[in-house]
Order: structure tokens, then C-alpha cells, then sequence
């Protein structure tokens, strides 16, 4: 059944997967290109300070690039599903548990190739670099933190796409009512309780997801690979 | 109009402005005009004299409506809570004594003496109803005034942050001599306050983002450059620090002054010339073939000129770095180090520490590397349990995908 699923969801995503390995190999060594030898310098360790501020600079490609290639695995996992009105899972002798669960489990497995493209990226560069004392490069515990990402923005969007368009349309729907009326609201309860003049809704609600224990806080973490 | 006109009107100009250019005196130099100037000076005596007591006049009466209004409003008491006087209203004495006896107790305990903090008053309120509360003119008013939203953690930040302010008071102030004001040359040095709340993780990565040779030595385990990149055998010109304020100031405000076999310590050829270029081409007193001179030709010796005349040259670590020692000798002195730390002003940054922690700088300097080594932060160091709360994010939306209704069967 897994092998299955997983062999069906490969020849749906297998095209999209190979830009998606690419980039995630390639940007690693995107981002440390030209660093550790400025100016061709024969003193590789001149600036830590440089290295640091310039590669935090376009830390936030990493989370990006794992969201983005995390929608497009959930979303590819449901479509033949979609497209055919489930009349194939349906004659299978399985439960709906044991369907999701295999489906989810070969997302996971097609999600580890641009994981491991970034792991192998992230050496690469790495070794390319010689860095100042007190620098050290991170690339198992990045590449470990882009696959959580990749799971997680995957597993957030397969549960939206296994879900009819009414689910979709109402939590979308929800997300939408909670940005217009956390900022018009807001002001509007501070009249009442001045509990809200200091606490912003919406603010608080996005802390709340991305700061542990939210859902989202793997995004916000550290994502550097060159750090103290 | 008549064409007569241009010709009368240019004639009656000239007639009237010839009066004026004769009474005009012979152009006076800026030397001449200071000297006349300065000789009419003791005419705005009285003058001034007269504004001071208006304004002593307004000031007092701002403080009788103070003072009344403050009376009028709430009944407060004082508390000594170390060498803390807090002045709050009578409703809120039991969370006062608390917040700022912990607070004390924790970060301050060793503080023995502090002529700042006896001095100042320290008003704490945490109400939504916020009452004007007095305090006697000439006294530095500390103000902890929040409103009940602010939860307990910040109130004890802000109430850290407060005590920490005024005791800095007692190693910035000035002292006299004949009358005159002289700088103090610890603070100038450490540029930040070092009883402020520290992470000792921060203070080593700044020393590890620091552009200087010298700093990457020290982070390699030579405590001799941690003390070379310290700079605290560097005399430091009186000002406070700013490029911007050169024009005005002259760059060498707040800056070191040292010579070239100094700079190739601290700075690699390549951080010479890296420094000039963050200076910019049209940094003060830089032309152009100077700027040309130490960039494209690497002349080491117009570099270090440039350095010295645009205000580019700086004690490698930065103000974190350099109070971080200070604190670090508060911590090796134990009681009593604060005081003997700003006791006599006349010390110098190495006398004055060495007195604090009752040990010698190269000890200290010693002691401090070892423990910024030790505070290297951990860069992802929370991923495993960020990790485990991941996967059951994860299992969360499996299981959400898993209830869908499209399936009825199952």
C-alpha cells in the first residue's frame, strides 16, 4: 500500500522535485559564495562581522524555500485523489486512517530528496569557506531544522487538501475574519477593557503560533549556517 | 512707463545707499570682534541674573503645585530596601518590598556604598490608576510607573534596569578639581553600563563578530590579546564618540589615541583599509589621493593617517565587550567591589579594576576569556525539543486529514 502510494505520488511530483533539489542544494553555496576570502585576501578570517550580517541578510530563503516546497508535496498528494473523485481510494479494502497514513508517510519519505540535497548543499559550502576563530559552520543542524519545516508546512497542507473545499473555504475564511477584526476590534474593545489598549489580538495570536509551543516556531528558529 | 524712469529711480538708489557705506567700519577681524565683544560681556550680568531668578521664581512654584496636588491625591509611604529609598503609594507597599527586595537580593547584594542610589528615590507604582507622587526637588527621580497589564517579569526588568541607571551615576559622574569638572576615565573606557543585565552568550559574540585580529587572537585562548583588544592602557580623548560630530568636535572625541605599532595589533592590513573604506570617500579630511592612496595603493602609513584624521580609529571591542570585564571584576571582587571600583576617580580603568577584584589585570583578563569562552552560545541548541513538539504538530494535521467527512466508508 505504501509503496504504492508513494510510487503514485513520485509521478506526480517527481518534475517538480528536481528544480526543488536544485534549489535547496544551490543555496548554500549561493549564500557562502565569495565569503572567507575577501578581496582574493591570503587572510581567509578577515570578517566575522561580514560573514554573519551578510548571510543573515537572506537567512529567511531557507524557511521559504522548504514552505514553498512543502505545499507543493501536499498538494500534489491529493490531487489524483481530487481528480478522479476518490474512486480509487474508495474501492481500496483499507480504512481512511491506513489511506492518510500511508499517503502522509510517502509525502515524508519524497520530502527527505530536497532534504538531503540541502544536507549535502550545506557541507559543500561549508567545507568551501574557511572561517575566523570564533565562527563555526551548522550544516547537519540545518538541514535537520529544513526537513522539519518541510514536514510540517506538509503535513499542515495535507490535512487542508484531504479536506473538502467548504473546509478549506471556512478556516481561509476564519483566518481572514480574525486579520480584519483583530485589527479593527482591537481598538474598539480597548474602550470596554483596558486589557486591549496594552494587548494587540492579533499580534498576540501570531506569537502565539510562531513562539513554542505553536505550530510555526520551527520557521522562526535559528536557520544559520555560518554562526558563533 | 516713461523711459526716463530706470535711469531716475537707479539714481535715487545709489543716493541713498552712498550714506550708508560710508557709515560702515573697516572690516573687522573675527580676533578684533571677539575681543570687543567679550569686553561688553559684563553688561548681560544683570541680565542673566534676572532670568535665573525668574526662572528659580517658576520652578518653585511648579513644586508647591506639585507638592500639593501630590498630597491631595494619595497617601504613600517610603521603604529602604538596601540602599534603596522607594517612595509608593500606601496600597502597594507589601508588592513593592517584594519586587525590589528580590531584585536587590539578586543582582546588587554586594553593593556596599553608592552615593548615587542614597541620593535617588525611587517611585514605584503597578496600578491602573497612576497617582502623582512628589519628590523633593535636587533628588533623581527613578519612575516604575505601570499600569496592571504589564505583567510581574517586565516590572521586575524595569525595576533592574532602574536600580542599575542610578549606581552607574556613581562611576559617570564627574569629579572636581579647583573647581573644575574632570572626566572620569573608567566610564569613558568601558562606554556601557557593567551593571547592566548580561548575557554573557551576547558578550561573546560580539567579541567573535569583532573586525580586529586582535579579538580573533583572544578568542583563540591568547589572553594577552584579549587585554591588547581591550585597549586598557589607552589613553582616550575626552568626548563621547561620533563620526558625525567631527566637524564639530574634531574626530578624535571618544576615540583612542595610540600609535601605528598599536594599530598593527589590533588591525591586519586588510582591516586598515577596510576601515577607511566603511569611513567613505568623503569621510572628514580625507581627499581624494589619500583616499586613493591607502585603498588602491595599500599604503599602510596613509591608512593609519586617514584612521587618525577621519575618526575611524577604535579600541577593537566594543563597549558590551569592554564593561563586560568590569562586571567580571564586580563578580571577583564580591562585596564592597563596587564601591572601591568608583572610590577614587582618579584611577585608571586598570588601577580601578585591579582594585575592585583584589586580583592583577592579567588574572582578571585571564579569568574574563575563560568565562566568555565558556559562555559561547549554542546554536541550536533547543532544536531537539522544538523538534519532538514538530512531529506532534505533525500528528495533529495527519490526524485532522485523517476525521475528513468526504470518506464515509471507513
Amino acid at each position: 500500500m505504501y509503496k504504492a502510494l508513494l510510487f503514485l505520488h513520485w509521478k506526480q511530483v517527481r518534475f517538480a522535485l528536481v528544480p526543488a533539489v536544485i534549489a535547496s542544494f544551490g543555496l548554500p553555496l549561493l549564500l557562502v559564495s565569495g565569503m572567507g576570502s575577501p578581496n582574493g585576501s591570503p587572510t581567509a578570517s578577515l570578517q566575522a562581522y561580514q560573514i554573519v550580517s551578510e548571510l543573515n541578510d537572506f537567512l529567511y530563503l531557507f524557511p521559504a524555500l522548504a514552505a514553498g516546497i512543502g505545499a507543493v508535496l501536499a498538494l500534489s498528494a491529493w490531487n489524483w485523489d481530487h481528480q478522479f473523485n476518490h474512486v480509487y481510494a474508495l474501492s481500496l479494502p483499507v480504512t481512511r486512517f491506513e489511506y492518510v497514513l500511508n499517503k502522509l508517510l510517502a509525502g515524508f519519505t519524497l520530502a527527505l530528496i530536497p532534504a538531503a540535497g540541502l544536507w549535502l548543499g550545506a557541507h559543500v559550502a561549508s567545507l568551501s569557506v574557511s572561517l575566523p576563530v570564533g565562527l563555526r559552520t551548522y550544516p547537519n543542524q540545518l538541514a535537520v531544522r529544513y526537513l522539519f519545516a518541510l514536514f510540517l508546512m506538509y503535513g499542515l497542507l495535507f490535512a487542508f487538501a484531504s479536506g473538502t473545499k467548504a473546509t478549506t473555504v471556512k478556516v481561509l475564511s476564519g483566518v481572514v475574519g480574525l486579520v480584519v477584526l483583530g485589527t479593527l476590534g482591537n481598538e474598539l474593545l480597548a474602550g470596554f477593557f483596558p486589557y486591549f489598549a496594552d494587548t494587540h489580538v492579533l499580534e498576540a495570536v501570531m506569537r502565539t503560533l510562531v513562539e513554542a509551543p505553536g505550530p510555526f516556531q520551527v520557521f522562526t528558529g535559528n536557520w544559520a549556517l555560518i554562526d558563533v | 512707463m516713461s523711459r526716463r524712469f530706470w535711469p531716475v529711480l537707479a539714481l535715487g538708489l545709489f543716493a541713498t545707499a552712498a550714506p550708508v557705506r560710508a557709515q560702515m567700519p573697516e572690516e573687522e577681524s573675527v580676533q578684533e570682534r571677539m575681543t570687543r565683544l567679550w569686553s561688553h560681556i559684563d553688561s548681560l550680568a544683570p541680565l542673566v541674573e534676572e532670568a535665573k531668578a525668574a526662572r528659580d521664581a517658576r520652578n518653585a512654584r511648579v513644586e508647591d503645585v506639585r507638592r500639593i496636588v501630590a498630597a491631595e491625591s494619595a497617601a504613600v509611604d517610603t521603604l529602604a530596601i538596601g540602599l534603596l529609598t522607594v517612595i509608593t503609594p500606601v496600597g502597594q507597599v507589601e508588592v513593592a518590598r517584594d519586587i525590589f527586595s528580590e531584585v536587590w537580593t539578586e543582582h546588587f547584594a554586594d553593593i556596599d556604598r553608592s552615593p548615587a542610589a542614597s541620593d535617588a528615590r525611587f517611585v514605584f507604582q503597578w496600578s491602573d490608576e497612576l497617582h502623582p507622587i512628589y519628590v523633593e526637588p535636587g533628588r533623581y527621580r527613578a519612575g516604575i510607573e505601570q499600569s496592571e497589564t504589564v505583567d510581574r517579569d517586565k516590572i521586575v526588568q524595569m525595576v533592574r534596569d532602574a536600580i542599575s541607571t542610578v549606581l552607574y551615576y556613581d562611576l559617570t559622574n564627574p569629579y572636581t578639581v579647583d573647581g573644575v569638572p574632570q572626566p572620569r576615565s573608567l566610564p569613558m573606557w568601558t562606554g556601557n553600563n557593567p551593571l547592566a543585565d548580561r548575557d554573557w552568550a551576547d558578550t561573546y559574540r560580539s567579541a567573535a563578530l569583532t573586525r580586529s585580529i586582535a579579538a580573533r587572537d583572544c578568542l583563540a585562548g591568547d589572553a594577552a590579546a584579549c587585554a591588547s583588544a581591550m585597549g586598557l592602557d589607552v589613553e582616550i580623548a575626552e568626548g563621547d564618540p561620533g563620526v558625525w560630530l567631527a566637524p564639530v568636535f574634531g574626530p578624535e572625541r571618544g576615540l583612542p589615541r595610540v600609535g601605528a605599532d598599536r594599530i598593527a595589533t589590533w588591525y591586519s592590513p586588510a582591516e586598515r583599509r577596510e576601515r577607511v573604506r566603511a569611513l567613505g570617500a568623503t569621510a572628514w579630511k580625507i581627499d581624494d589621493r589619500q583616499w586613493e592612496s591607502c585603498l588602491q595603493d595599500a599604503d599602510q602609513a596613509m591608512c593609519d593617517s586617514v584612521l587618525r584624521l577621519a575618526g575611524g580609529l577604535a579600541i577593537p571591542f566594543d563597549g558590551e565587550v569592554r564593561s563586560s570585564l568590569v562586571a567580571y571584576a564586580l563578580e571577583r571582587g564580591g562585596y564592597g567591589a563596587w564601591s572601591r571600583l568608583t572610590l577614587d576617580p582618579t584611577h585608571t580603568p586598570t588601577e580601578a579594576l585591579e582594585y575592585a577584584s583584589g586580583v592583577a589585570v592579567d588574572d582578571l583578563v585571564d579569568g574574563w576569556m575563560e568565562r566568555v569562552l565558556e559562555a559561547r552560545p549554542v546554536s541550536y541548541g533547543s532544536l531537539v525539543p522544538h523538534g519532538a513538539l514538530t512531529l506532534l504538530w505533525i500528528a495533529f494535521f495527519g490526524a485532522l486529514a485523517a476525521r475528513s467527512t468526504r470518506w464515509r466508508l471507513g
